[in-house]
């Protein structure tokens, strides 16, 4: 075996063991015919010197990916993967959506174009600072496309819906570096862990709505976005209300207590045999990216400052992360459980 | 139908070919257009296979390698036949529409 072989076949190792069985030889044969030349000198100098192209590695890892994400062809475990993930995915997007929504109707109501609802007295030092500054089209922007993206997912144009939520990502990630530059201002360990779950989820938009997925249904996805409306302007009214002496309460409080509560909704439902498998790796998914929000806010109120919180945010935020984790132990065993059931290989193939 | 899988099934249909043989023809089907790599290839021919639209021919060995060699199954001529003729109407309708336009505009000058 040649290095050149060798090289090749440790890129393959990407791939899932069954497929690798059915394959490997084959997919190797036909790479090492494609970079076969005449010159025997040039050859033998491929085959001691040479690597993969990145073009040929990238397309080993697009395959692999495809695979473990549930694309035509892929394992049953594979398959409910790739589900949890949308799900998952979805959840996230309508969070945003939801936030998003908010934002608009505020930006509406701060307008004055909300009819019998006067806009609040604004300073007008306040109302440049919050529109009248180039930089805040970013956040502007950044906050309002969640909501288009949102419905377009639901709709089936994922593909515009990718590009939608990745300006969204984009914009607010400019204008968080912007700020940044202020005096006084840092960028916490909140800003950094958001910004890698934006990331995360730009990726999972590009990765698991192929073309080999299920349509998403419309209705259930739809009726969700007022509610989950409504829990963010429950709490916008409460922090409005509460003046300048904040709720102990904070935003990834609101979260945390969101999804403990979608958690035991859950677990009790499944304990009543009313609920199916599918939910419980995409809600683990959720809990372990909520626990780190949390974790993370808690981290900067002990390394910067409060930010405006009163201290009992602290216990209470510890309280949030305890019961998190609880729910996100018991549904990584239900998931584990679960996915031991499935097969890990599609079937035998025809040959 | 993807554009790989369009162009492997049609590679397919003169005769078996083992998977760099595919990629040549590919090529050339395409101008030079579609170049396959190794893991988009294998990618789509084991969602050929699963669909029942490709399947194994013969195996042969050489310089020590052992080549795998593909047909066309009599189902995935059908679906090449019905896929061509899609996208013969699809530029069908596209031409007549241009023809119409230039007609319209300069007098089918150009």
């Amino acid at each position: 075996m040649t290095r050149l072989e060798e090289r090749y076949r440790r890129v393959l190792r990407l791939l899932p063991a069954w497929y690798r069985e059915v394959w490997e030889e084959d997919m190797v044969a036909t790479y090492l015919a494609s970079v076969d030349t005449s010159d025997p000198d040039d050859a033998d100098y491929a085959a001691d010197y040479g690597r993969p192209s990145w073009s040929e590695v990238a397309s080993v890892v697009a395959l692999a990916v495809q695979l473990r994400v549930g694309s035509a062809g892929a394992a049953p475990r594979s398959t409910l993967w790739g589900h949890a993930i949308r799900l998952a995915a979805l959840s996230a997007m309508l969070w945003h959506a939801a936030s998003s929504a908010v934002g608009l109707l505020t930006g509406l109501w701060l307008a004055g174009v909300i009819p019998f609802l006067p806009p609040p007295p604004m300073p007008d030092e306040y109302r440049l600072l919050l529109y009248g500054q180039p930089w805040e089209t970013f956040r502007i922007v950044g906050g309002l496309l969640w909501l288009p993206a949102y419905l377009l997912l639901v709709f089936g144009l994922w593909t515009a819906a990718r590009w939608l939520t990745s300006i969204a990502v984009v914009a607010t990630t400019v204008y968080m570096v912007w700020i940044e530059r202020w005096p006084g201002d840092v960028f916490t360990v909140s800003s950094s862990y958001d910004r890698l779950l934006a990331i995360l989820l730009v990726a999972a938009m590009f990765v698991v709505f192929h073309r080999d997925a299920p349509p998403i249904p419309r209705r259930p996805w739809l009726l969700a976005l007022p509610y989950a409306t409504a829990v963010v302007i429950g709490y916008v009214i409460l922090l409005q209300a509460a003046g300048s002496s904040l709720p102990p309460l904070d935003w990834d409080g609101v979260l945390s207590v969101v999804m403990v509560a979608a958690a035991v909704v859950y677990l009790s439902a499944r304990r009543l045999g009313r609920s199916s498998d599918t939910w419980a790796p995409a809600l683990a998914i959720l809990a372990v990216a909520v626990l780190g929000m949390r974790a993370a806010s808690l981290l900067d109120f002990a390394l910067f400052r409060s930010f405006g919180w009163p201290s009992a945010t602290v216990p209470l935020g510890i309280a949030e992360a305890i019961a998190l984790s609880v729910v996100a132990v018991m549904l990584i065993l239900l998931t584990s459980a679960s996915m031991r059931r499935l097969p890990s290989t599609p079937g035998v193939r025809s040959w | 139908m993807t554009e790989p899988a369009f162009f492997i099934l049609t590679a397919l249909v003169d005769e078996p070919r083992h998977g760099y043989g595919i990629v040549g023809e590919v090529s050339a089907l395409s101008d030079g257009r579609v170049r396959l790599k190794v893991g988009t290839l294998y990618g789509a021919l084991d969602r050929l296979v699963g669909d029942g639209l490709v399947e194994p021919d013969h195996d042969e060995v050489q310089q020590g390698r052992l080549r795998r060699y593909y047909r066309l199954t009599e189902s995935g001529r059908r679906t090449l036949a019905a896929e061509a003729e899609r996208q013969a109407a699809n530029a069908r309708a596209a031409s007549e529409r241009l023809r119409n336009w230039r007609l319209a505009n300069n007098g089918g000058l150009s």
